[in-house]
């Protein structure tokens, strides 16, 4: 089965229709279901009605639909022209009243889907990427914990073996408050079918999963690390480092800066092999994050506000990180004035994630409608991830801090920018924690 | 122009990341900005090759290196067949003991088949089993050391070789000869197992088998062992198997000729069996081992030394950063993630003073990074 259709659209009477046939065909020839081709086609008419309206736009719109593990992706490359970016904020509310009705549209169209994200191109382009995610529904089959072993050995997972790791992984773990579908068995096996998901699994004499550890890209240049989770009743230490050293092994030469944890049993985790790099929490939990760099640090620019100073600068010396420090004393903001915000938000772990997707003079403002919304929404746990390549976002820092965040985690990535994660944490009264 | 046609990489093939050498020294050294670079990560001899293949080497005539040499490598495999008191024909000469691991892999694996060997050893036996469609059975080490009860554990009906690493590279422990025995009674000749002695001539222990003295005896046994370590010839790539007439005529079946260079041919005759450039090489790593163990030991390192020209030191930080700090310092070591001991890192002993000159650098990396860590 193919796995991408691509097509340039001209402007032209008919590119409204041309785009959204395209889309929709397509991501049904994917094996998309019904309703992710609806959301996909509205999410193209909704950019291509806002792009085209007026006839005054003449670059052409490039439009891709792919089939990735466990999502499909509309992406959209374009020249935005008059395109109100601000309005893929997802809490961005249009004013009736200023007749930008159009924009209620593209909000709507960043709402449709499960992920949205966006980035800025050479010649004034931008990549608008539109993802919804598969639905895994099926019933998780209930297999026997292997007990007492006598031996283990690791092996790569087959798709039978990564079946029955998440399998034991929903049993064993079940308690563990997660996104919802995250370890569903059959999402770990197409994550693995389509080399997105490197795994090593530790089975017994008659070939049962007796534990597993996995790692997957979920942010750019950096792998998280799942794990270990060991299922046998004894040799729990001795799998789990074992599990631990081989991952790491493995992914040691792809082309990652590095791999972080946050995931993980406390009672068996081989702390030993990483460095801790910040903690997470929520309203329920606080945990030790850690890291592992895959590759020798090449080196890079940071900026660094005052207010995040001691804290960076210690994650910084700590792993003597070869670094062009620039502490940012002015007040500096962008030209741009709408910044554009990439959020994820669980419901069910009441937690919600901000990647800053454009920098703009707007950030306090934006930030202050997001957390209304998440607010709105039950949510509890708040992180922003700050690129600090890239002045702007360094410059959110003391906006931030004084919203009540705090930096919680720091992953250096060499030249491509050190990530910090801000985060907050109110109680389910409203109160900051 | 048409596309590269990547869709013909089979799948198996795709998971693999190729393997990116270190670069050469004086890529390095520029890099680094170091004026010197001890090379202490790739277990070579520091004394170089005996006086012998010194000479050899330097008696060649370039004109010559318009001839093929010999496909077989007739009078090396004579002259060692000799020394060891076994026939020709129970020995079989490789571009390194890397192609000899193909030899065998290929000669008894199908698809469908595994091999078995440790989780923590020489990666090669299990990298060249995957490349070629065959599944590599890991098992995890017990003391740093093969544990041969859990490989006979997962033996099954498709399991065609074992590899056990004697002495082990990177953790020095070896299986001893009566321990040998019995694992060899109890795979019963029903796979074949390779013992690989490429550190063999290190090793000064009554226990330590001599595989080359097994081979009539247990017909399943097939022994590697190489010129790269003890005689100082990594740089020409050449090593040997040994095994039972009935075994070698089988691995000669997918062995490819005329893979052995007439420098390595004449160098191997020349350095073979030199007992006094053994003991020396072996007097330089009990004095260096005597320099450097006591002093990571002293800095709370956790050491792992046996046979061997090597030991391995854990850390309590990053290998990677260990490696970058150090060889600022002009010191090269190896990084032991890649053996699945992360946070370690493989020291080659040298001589006295680059050991001291080494003790010093670890001292002071040990104190920097003690500095950052207690500020966290």
């Amino acid at each position: 089965m193919e796995k991408i259709y691509k097509k340039i659209f001209f402007p032209s009477d008919t590119i409204l229709s041309d785009s959204v046939n395209f889309v929709e065909k397509n991501s049904v020839a994917l094996g998309c279901d019904k309703k992710t081709a609806l959301k996909l086609r509205l999410s193209c008419e909704e950019i291509i009605s806002a792009l085209y309206k007026d006839n005054k736009n003449l670059n052409p719109a490039e439009i891709s639909i792919e089939n990735k593990a466990d999502r499909t992706v509309l992406s959209i490359k374009i020249s935005p022209l008059s395109l109100d970016l601000k309005a893929f904020n997802l809490a961005y509310k249009p004013d009736l009243e200023s007749q930008k009705i159009n924009n209620l549209g593209l909000a709507i169209a960043s709402r449709y889907v499960d992920d949205f994200s966006m980035e800025e191109l050479q010649f004034e382009k931008i990549l608008i990427n539109f993802s919804v995610n598969k639905k895994y529904e099926a019933k998780i089959k209930d297999i026997e914990s292997p007990g007492e072993i006598n031996f283990y050995r690791l092996v790569k997972p087959s798709r039978e073996l990564i079946m029955e790791f998440g399998s034991l992984l929903n049993k064993v773990y079940k308690t563990f408050d997660f996104y919802p579908d995250f370890f569903h068995p059959q999402r770990l096996n197409d994550l693995l079918s389509f080399g997105e998901l490197s795994a090593v699994i530790s089975v017994n004499e008659n070939n049962k999963v007796t534990g597993g550890a996995f790692a997957i890209p979920t942010r750019p240049q950096m792998l998280e690390f799942f794990g270990p989770f060991v299922f046998s009743l004894n040799k729990k230490n001795e799998t789990a480092k074992d599990l631990a050293c081989h991952l790491l092994e493995k992914v040691a030469r792809k082309n990652y800066k590095g791999v972080f944890c946050t995931f993980y049993d406390n009672s068996y985790f081989p702390e030993k092999y990483f460095i801790p790099t910040g903690k997470i929490q929520n309203k329920n939990l606080q945990k030790t994050a850690w890291y592992f760099p895959l590759s020798d640090d090449e080196g890079g620019k940071t900026f660094i506000h005052p207010s995040i100073k001691d804290y960076v600068l210690n994650s910084i010396e700590k792993q003597d990180l070869p670094r062009d420090i620039h502490i940012i004393e002015t007040d500096s903001v962008p030209e741009i004035k709408s910044s554009v915000l990439a959020s994820k938000i669980s419901r069910q772990t009441k937690t919600s994630a901000v990647k800053i997707l454009l920098s703009g003079s707007d950030f306090e403002e934006n930030i202050d409608i997001h957390m209304d919304y998440f607010k709105d929404l039950g949510i509890e746990n708040f992180t922003v991830d700050l690129d600090l390549c890239d002045k702007f976002q360094a410059l959110a820092s003391p906006v931030l801090i004084k919203k009540g965040f705090k930096p919680s985690i720091f992953l250096p990535c060499g030249a491509k920018g050190d990530l910090l994660v801000m985060s907050k944490t109110i109680s389910f009264t409203g109160d900051e924690n | 122009m048409k596309e590269y046609p990547s869709m013909l990489v089979p799948d198996f093939v795709k998971e693999f990341e190729p393997y990116i050498p270190s670069k050469p020294d004086h890529i390095l050294k520029k890099y680094y900005k170091v004026s010197k670079l001890h090379r202490l990560n790739n277990n070579e001899n520091p004394l170089g090759p005996p006086k012998g293949a010194i000479k050899a080497l330097n008696s060649l005539k370039p004109k010559e290196m318009a001839i093929y040499p010999s496909g077989d490598a007739y009078d090396l495999k004579e002259f060692i067949a000799k020394n060891l008191n076994l026939h020709p024909d129970q020995i079989i000469l490789g571009n390194g003991a890397n192609e000899i691991i193909q030899f065998v892999i290929k000669t008894y694996c199908s698809q469908g088949d595994n091999i078995i060997t440790g989780d923590k050893t020489f990666a090669v036996y299990e990298w060249v089993a995957e490349f070629s469609g065959i599944e590599a059975r890991l098992t995890p080490m017990k003391e740093n050391g093969f544990d041969l009860d859990a490989m006979l554990a997962f033996m099954d009906e498709r399991t065609k070789i074992f590899f056990i690493c004697n002495p082990n590279n990177p953790t020095g422990t070896y299986v001893d000869k009566k321990t040998l025995e019995k694992f060899l009674e109890s795979v019963d000749g029903k796979a074949i197992v390779v013992l690989d002695e490429a550190y063999c001539e290190f090793v000064e222990k009554d226990d330590f088998p001599n595989g080359a003295k097994l081979v009539d005896k247990y017909k399943n046994l097939l022994v590697f062992r190489t010129f790269s370590k003890m005689y100082g010839l990594a740089g020409l790539r050449i090593g040997y198997l040994i095994g039972s007439r009935e075994a070698v005529y089988d691995v000669c079946r997918t062995r490819i000729v005329y893979s052995i260079n007439s420098a390595a041919q004449a160098a191997a005759i020349a350095a073979f069996g030199d007992t006094d450039h053994i003991k020396k090489t072996n007097d330089l790593v009990k004095t260096g081992k005597a320099v450097i163990i006591p002093r990571l030991k002293s800095l709370g390192l956790e050491v792992i030394n046996g046979e061997g020209n090597y030991v391995i030191a854990g850390l309590p930080f990053n290998d990677q950063l260990a490696y970058r700090k150090l060889i600022k310092k002009g010191y090269m070591v190896r990084t032991m993630t890649s053996f699945r001991f992360p946070n370690h890192i493989r020291i080659t002993i040298r001589e006295k003073d680059v050991m001291e000159g080494l003790s010093t650098a670890m001292e002071e990396l040990i104190y920097e990074m003690t500095n950052f860590y207690s500020v966290a």
